[in-house]
């Protein structure tokens, strides 16, 4: 499938975050759980990713992460061609990564090129060769002026266009405010709307968006079940008309009936607002229904990343293998061979070495604890880490 | 057959709240041998968590178990002095809650509230009590245990919080397991290891599983029978092959029709449409009837009984025969 002519609305570049770990009286830092530990990857425009893995490899914390919920502890995010990192950042920490990402990089690549204009060509990235141009022609000050200047309408414009859909539709509406109040909040920060009347209005059309009556507009969150809550979860995060959402195991806590709906929603949703989704979730079967890609997470890295139907068809990581494995089929009389995997859990705050996988891969060679493996293309964008990726059938 | 190990008999739990009295479990009965599982499965709000904690005698304040009865190894339990319950509660019969929230107080570390369990019941000294602790965490998959096992609460992802309170709850080798939708937050490897686990523990021990989810791949995997719930009432109850293989109920066919399979590829998904009916207004007649694409003027105001309809296998609806010959056609359409 030829990815070239979409657009890539987030591209995700070796991003890390690490969280300390203390202990003691003295609460000292003793070590880091590296939750997520240099993944990279794109989001096109339109498309649903879905991503899934170990509980605790990283997942939640990568969506919180891209949504600046938490900050990285490295890497580089871009949103539409904007790197949003450094928005974040404390000022003398954005010019630090504008020249170690940018400026440095930049001259050392035009001591070996020679030429500007070759250096812009081989740039791999859009981003990059945008913000090249900009250095060659208006010089670091001239970078720094692109990237931080209006920043703070640049970190509205990007909490308005980065939602998230929570898990848990009881914790995450607050319980005093009417759903009007929870709904209108966004919509007066970014003033979206004029006046409280606008406002009403705006609402109540979401709300019958989302398939919930109209009506429903001053009553309280404890007064709705729980797929309605994630409805308005929903409505709350569409009312901002965002890019991209990422909808954190949003349908994992609903009835299987309901779920249904909510899948069905936001798929609706999705073609008539054409909105991105990374979709979080540990339901294998939902996540090949509406995803168009699915990347696997093992231990903080993205260990196989496809088309769906590749991924499902033909997962070549040994560890994509077990997970499909691991589905429980709705039928009694369906006997599959299960894998088991064997072993801990290695804990991320000390990784295996080599491949992360190699405790508890089925194949593991010499090379596995030693070497890691990168995150190649076999073809087709089908990526996977791993040195005998597709030679564990199971 | 030897006698059931729990034997809940036309359960009544009802709530008394500000707008007056929330009938949640309506005559629930179901029974379950040593050695064996039991699912329950339905909609949120039907019931089953009230099922079970009426069982462990853990209802809220405003709760209590109006009539019926729950007889553990033939002695009834819902009636018992709390004092006498506190010995059969964690270590006779022991639960793992949907939320680990509930079951892990945030204020002391993982391990703590495990040792104090192991303790309390087994009559071991702190020591040994946190060697098995430790063993117990590393057997529901719980990486470097040693070290989690001073840990907070709030320092474990959900998944992991989700194991260490299965880790609790075995502690003590219960005689009759309660598992409230254990396994929902977890990734599917985990969820098979615990699956693989519990199954294990079941045969070691004889234990008695009593499976809430409403993961229907769960149960086709891990049960032996399965009792449908809707709106605080038991729908459909049989053995899990003619459950699957031949629903008697519009609900329990509903769902099957409405989760995403993995060798089939659908444009959208089926759904049922509306939600359940508010249970300080179920309807009169059939708690299913607002949303039941059989339903008719007479399921609105009567309530259909139990009934069986092949041995060992009931349903309580009074279109049994149209359902089956919609099941059927569409069996047919899917060959
Ligand atoms: N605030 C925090 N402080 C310390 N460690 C944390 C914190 N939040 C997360 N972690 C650790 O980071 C790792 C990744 O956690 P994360 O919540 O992203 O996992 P996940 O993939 O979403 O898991 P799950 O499927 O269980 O939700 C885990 O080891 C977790 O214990
Ligand atoms: N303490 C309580 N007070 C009032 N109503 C309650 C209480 N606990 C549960 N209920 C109600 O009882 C019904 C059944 O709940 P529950 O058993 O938790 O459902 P589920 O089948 O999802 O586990 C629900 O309508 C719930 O709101
Ligand atoms: S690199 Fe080695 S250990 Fe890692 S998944 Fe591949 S075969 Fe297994
Ligand atoms: S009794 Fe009526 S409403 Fe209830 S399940 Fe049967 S057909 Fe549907
Ligand atoms: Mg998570
Ligand atoms: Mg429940």
């Amino acid at each position: 499938m030829s990815q070239d002519n979409k657009k890539v609305l987030l591209q995700v570049d070796n991003l890390k975050k690490y969280f300390p770990v203390r202990a003691g009286v003295f609460k000292r830092v003793v070590a880091h759980v590296k939750a997520v530990d240099d993944i990279s990857f794109k989001v096109y425009e339109g498309e649903t990713i879905g991503l899934v893995g170990e509980s605790g490899c990283g997942k939640s914390t990568t969506g919180m992460t891209i949504l600046r919920l938490l900050n990285p502890t490295d890497g580089r995010i871009v949103v539409d061609g904007l790197d949003t990192t450094p928005l974040f950042l404390p000022k003398t920490r954005a010019n630090k990564y504008i020249h170690e990402i940018y400026i440095s990089r930049f001259n050392e690549l035009k001591n070996k090129y020679k030429s500007e204009d070759e250096v812009i060509k081989n740039l791999k990235d859009d981003v990059d060769k945008k913000y090249a141009k900009i250095y060659f022609e208006k010089g670091s000050h001239g970078l720094h002026h692109e990237m931080l200047s209006n920043i703070n309408e640049k970190r509205k414009w990007f909490r308005r266009n980065m939602q998230i859909i929570f898990q848990d539709p009881y914790s995450s509406l607050n319980p005093r405010l009417r759903i009007r109040s929870i709904i209108a909040e966004g919509l007066f920060t970014h003033g979206l709307v004029k006046s409280g009347a606008e406002a009403t209005e705006k609402i109540k059309d979401l709300l019958e968006k989302v398939g919930l009556s109209s009506e429903y507009i001053y009553r309280f969150p404890h007064e709705f079940s729980g797929g309605q809550r994630q409805r308005i979860g929903i409505a709350r995060a569409l009312a901002l008309n965002p890019k991209l959402i990422v909808a954190d195991e949003a349908v994992s806590a609903l009835d299987v009936s309901i779920q249904s709906q909510v899948i069905n929603l936001l798929e609706d949703l999705q073609k008539e607002f054409k909105l991105t989704y990374v979709f979080i979730a540990h339901d294998l079967a939902v996540v090949k229904h509406i995803s168009d890609r699915v990347a696997v997470m093992y231990l903080g890295k993205i260990v196989e990343l496809a088309d769906k139907k590749a991924l499902f068809d033909n997962p070549l990581h040994p560890y994509t293998v077990a997970l499909m494995s691991a589905i429980p089929i709705p039928d009694p009389e369906y006997k599959k061979k299960r894998i088991i995997l064997q072993g801990d859990v290695p804990s991320p705050i000390n990784p295996p070495s080599g491949c992360r996988f190699h405790t508890r891969c089925p194949i593991a060679k010499d090379i596995c604890s030693k070497k890691e493996p990168p995150l190649v293309d076999m073809g087709d964008g089908h990526m996977v880490a791993c040195h005998f990726a597709g030679q564990f059938k199971g | 057959m030897k006698d059931p190990i729990l034997k809940v008999n036309n359960l009544h739990t009802y709530f008394n709240t500000e707008d007056g009295e929330v009938r949640a479990v309506r005559g629930v009965s179901f029974e379950v041998h040593e050695g064996e599982t039991l699912a329950i499965v339905g909609e949120s709000g039907s019931g089953k968590s009230v099922t079970s904690l009426s069982i462990m005698r853990l209802l809220d304040e405003n709760g209590r178990i109006a009539e019926g009865e729950i007889l553990y190894k033939g002695r009834d339990i819902s009636k018992i002095p709390e004092d006498d319950m506190r010995h059969i509660r964690g270590k006779e019969i022991a639960m793992i809650f949907q939320e680990p929230m509930t079951a892990l107080n945030p204020v002391f570390t993982v391990g703590d509230q495990i040792i104090e369990m192991i303790m309390l019941h087994m009559g071991m000294d702190a020591k040994a009590a946190r060697q098995r602790a430790i063993e117990l965490l590393r057997k529901v998959g719980i990486p470097e245990p040693e070290k989690r096992v001073d840990q907070y609460p709030h320092e474990l992802s959900g998944g992991m919080r989700q194991r260490a309170m299965i880790a609790m709850a075995l502690s003590c080798n219960p005689k009759v397991l309660i598992a409230d939708e254990p396994t929902t937050a977890l990734d599917v490897t985990i969820q098979a290891q615990i699956l693989e686990l519990m199954k294990e523990l079941q045969k070691e021990y004889g234990m008695a599983i009593i499976f809430i989810t409403h993961d229907l791949g769960v149960v086709a995997e891990m049960s032996d029978k399965a009792a449908v719930m809707y709106a605080g009432k038991v729908v459909e109850y049989g053995d899990i092959v003619s459950i699957f293989k031949r629903p008697k109920n519009p609900y329990t066919w509903g769902l099957m029709q409405s989760i995403p399979k993995l060798n089939e590829e659908v444009e959208r998904l089926m759904s049922i449409p509306g939600t359940v009916p508010n249970p300080r207004k179920f309807p009169k007649g059939c708690g299913f009837s607002n949303r039941c694409f059989l339903a008719k003027e007479k399921c609105k105001d009567e309530m259909p009984e139990l009934i069986e309809v092949e041995p060992g296998h009931y349903s309580r609806c009074f279109y049994i025969d149209e359902l089956v010959k919609e099941v059927e056609k569409s069996r047919v359409g899917e060959k």
